[in-house]
């Protein structure tokens, strides 16, 4: 059964469309990247999967409509980690990974000991176990993006979503990071991650959704797609491509001419 | 267990916080100028002693814990909705609009119909400047939009303040509502006590309900809301909690500043910075703070009486100041 699907779901901003309307399908178990180019429509697209943004048409998680499942529901069921995410008051670590649990719990009502294991267990995979004490404003960049990853793995959701996770991390922590998605997908659940990096999200996606003006201009293998000419035509770069033990590797190497400058006022 | 740890300092500062507030509360009922000695707390003996325990002193204190309470709470509660520890009621305007409220209530009359229409008018101004906060908050919550907007507010309830003082219908009454302003516990009654209690209870509970997706918010408005707090409705609840409970405060006692910006920010590093910990504290310490401040006035020389929201304003003022130059420098 497919653990997340979109019927016609689409956003407009105003009068700016946002996203086209698409259908869409995703099974547990799939790691799947969105990428395209700056303004394309992946957050969007995201934030909508999760029902965080007002949408035409309808997202179902299973076989049940998000209005119909309710914010507490929808909350246990699609975990969210926003693009740049930050915390705003100085809490510990593990106060930090904790909010995670918020929606597993009533009113008035403390850490379950379940609770404490599944924010140990996040702790554990994304490996700030040690920095738990910690107030967040202490962390580097890095450790802190480990920590709010495991805020969103804390709330064990069988559907993931997060905007680009890898950002402004170095390549250690950016493969750690992937390495610990996959193996969330793996468990099985449903990941689905903006991606700017391309060999990240071919390295370790593998279905990759690519949109362009609100478009999904393409949908299937990283391998697949890197044979066509989609993924360039986007981005308008050429793409360096290469195979290592298997799997295709891929390096944006040079720009395209420079476009007539009517379509470059997109934002 | 780390969290073990944490609700045990919890449950210590909650203790100690109520153990103080409740010996400032039998203090507060013991000092005064009428002459009755400290005994009058306890143990109200004679046709004197009751009347000044139950007319003077009982509401007084009464009124210090309500108060106090209701302005340290919301101060914690808006601190926590617009993740900002310059928020409170007073820097909001929600204060003043509630004196404007209740100064417009005074002055057309509308207070002589009912004993309602003050505690209804201060909520009213409240909601309006609130109101305003709101939708300038509803884009960006930025600091300096905050404010300046409760820069604009409080001046123009100053000025409609003003106004009103101004073609006041004699210099008595222009007096009265002055004095009034000033923010005082002293010569209110019971009456006035049971009047505002269930308006200020109803935004306790407000303020209370928003205590999970406060802590939600710590991640921003998008985390919230995928973690099941919507924020407009945290928005609805703290905005309205805070002009229900403040509104029908300043109603009664005029305008007590700074207590909700003092005091959430001393508790905030012993809650571990958890907006949701930090309500109840707040609450305690806001009582605890607006008693002491009230026991030290009635122990000054005689004299004209200091007045409760002069002698928090010189205190509460400078504090402000101290944090906007912290939070400049970005270490808040």
């Amino acid at each position: 059964m497919s653990a997340l699907v979109a019927r016609e779901l689409g956003v407009r901003f105003g009068k700016r469309t946002a996203l086209e309307p698409l259908d869409v399908e995703f099974r547990s178990g799939e790691f799947v990247a969105l990428v395209g180019p700056n303004g394309a429509g992946k957050t969007t697209l995201l934030r909508a999967l999760g029902g965080l943004v007002p949408a035409s048409g309808e997202v179902q998680f299973g076989s049940i409509p998000l209005p119909e499942l309710g914010n507490r529901n929808r909350a246990r069921a699609i975990s969210y980690l926003p693009q740049a995410a930050a915390a705003h008051w100085s809490v510990s670590a593990l106060d930090l990974v904790a909010l995670g649990r918020l929606p597993h719990r009533r009113f008035g009502q403390n850490l379950s000991g379940e609770d404490l294991a599944a924010v140990h267990r996040a702790l554990a995979l994304t490996d700030v176990e040690s920095l738990q004490a910690r107030s967040v404003d202490a962390l580097s960049s890095g450790e802190r993006a480990r920590v709010l990853l495991a805020r969103a793995l804390a709330v064990e959701a069988p559907v993931l979503l997060a905007d680009e996770p890898t950002a402004a991390l170095d390549p250690y922590h950016q493969l750690q990071i992937m390495e610990v998605l996959a193996e969330y997908a793996a468990r099985p659940a449903l990941v689905i991650a903006v991606m700017h990096d391309l060999a990240l999200a071919s390295r370790f996606c593998q279905r990759v959704i690519l949109l362009d003006g609100g478009k999904r201009i393409a949908d299937g293998e990283m391998a697949t797609l890197l044979r066509q000419s989609e993924l360039e035509q986007s981005y308008r770069v050429q793409l360096l491509r290469h195979e290592h033990e298997g799997q295709p590797v891929v390096l944006p190497w040079k720009r395209h001419d420079p476009p007539p400058p009517d379509e470059e006022s997109e934002p | 267990m780390k969290a073990g740890h944490h609700d045990r300092i919890h449950w210590g500062l909650l203790g100690l916080l109520s153990f103080l507030t409740l010996a400032a509360f039998i203090v507060s009922m013991a000092v005064g100028r009428a002459g009755a000695g400290p005994q009058i707390a306890l143990w109200p003996s004679g046709d004197a002693g009751a009347i000044i325990f139950s007319q003077i002193r009982l509401p007084r204190a009464l009124l210090g814990v309500l108060v106090g309470g209701s302005l340290g709470l919301a101060g914690a509660a808006l601190q926590g909705l617009l993740r900002n520890p310059l928020a409170e009621p007073g820097v909001l305007g929600a204060s003043s609009g509630a004196a404007l409220g209740a100064v417009v209530a005074f002055y057309f009359g509308f207070a002589h119909f009912s004993n309602l229409a003050l505690p209804i008018a201060g909520v009213a101004g409240a909601l309006l400047a609130l109101g305003i906060i709101y939708l300038l908050t509803g884009k960006s919550g930025d600091i300096l939009t905050l404010v300046l907007a409760g820069v604009a507010i409080n001046a123009l309830a100053a000025a409609l303040t003003s106004l009103a003082l101004n073609f006041a219908a004699s210099p008595y009454a222009a007096l009265e509502i002055l004095f009034w302003m000033l923010g005082s516990l002293a010569d209110r009654s019971l009456e006035h006590v049971m009047l505002v209690l269930p308006i200020m209870a109803g935004g306790w509970l407000g303020l209370a309900a928003s205590a999970r997706g406060l802590d939600a918010l710590i991640l921003g408005e998008d985390s919230a809301r995928s973690l099941g707090f919507e924020p407009t409705m945290l928005k609805l609840l703290v905005l309205g909690g805070t002009a229900l409970a403040v509104g029908s405060a300043v109603a009664i006692t005029g305008v007590v500043g700074f207590v909700g910006l003092v005091v959430p920010h001393l508790l905030r590093p012993l809650v571990g910075y958890r907006p949701s910990r930090l309500l109840l504290p707040a609450f305690l310490a806001g009582a605890l703070l607006t008693l002491i401040a009230d026991i030290l006035i009635r122990m000054m020389p005689p004299g004209p009486e200091l007045k409760l929201g002069v002698v928090t304003a010189l205190v509460g003022a400078p504090f402000f100041l101290h944090l906007v130059i912290k939070t400049r420098r970005g270490t808040t």
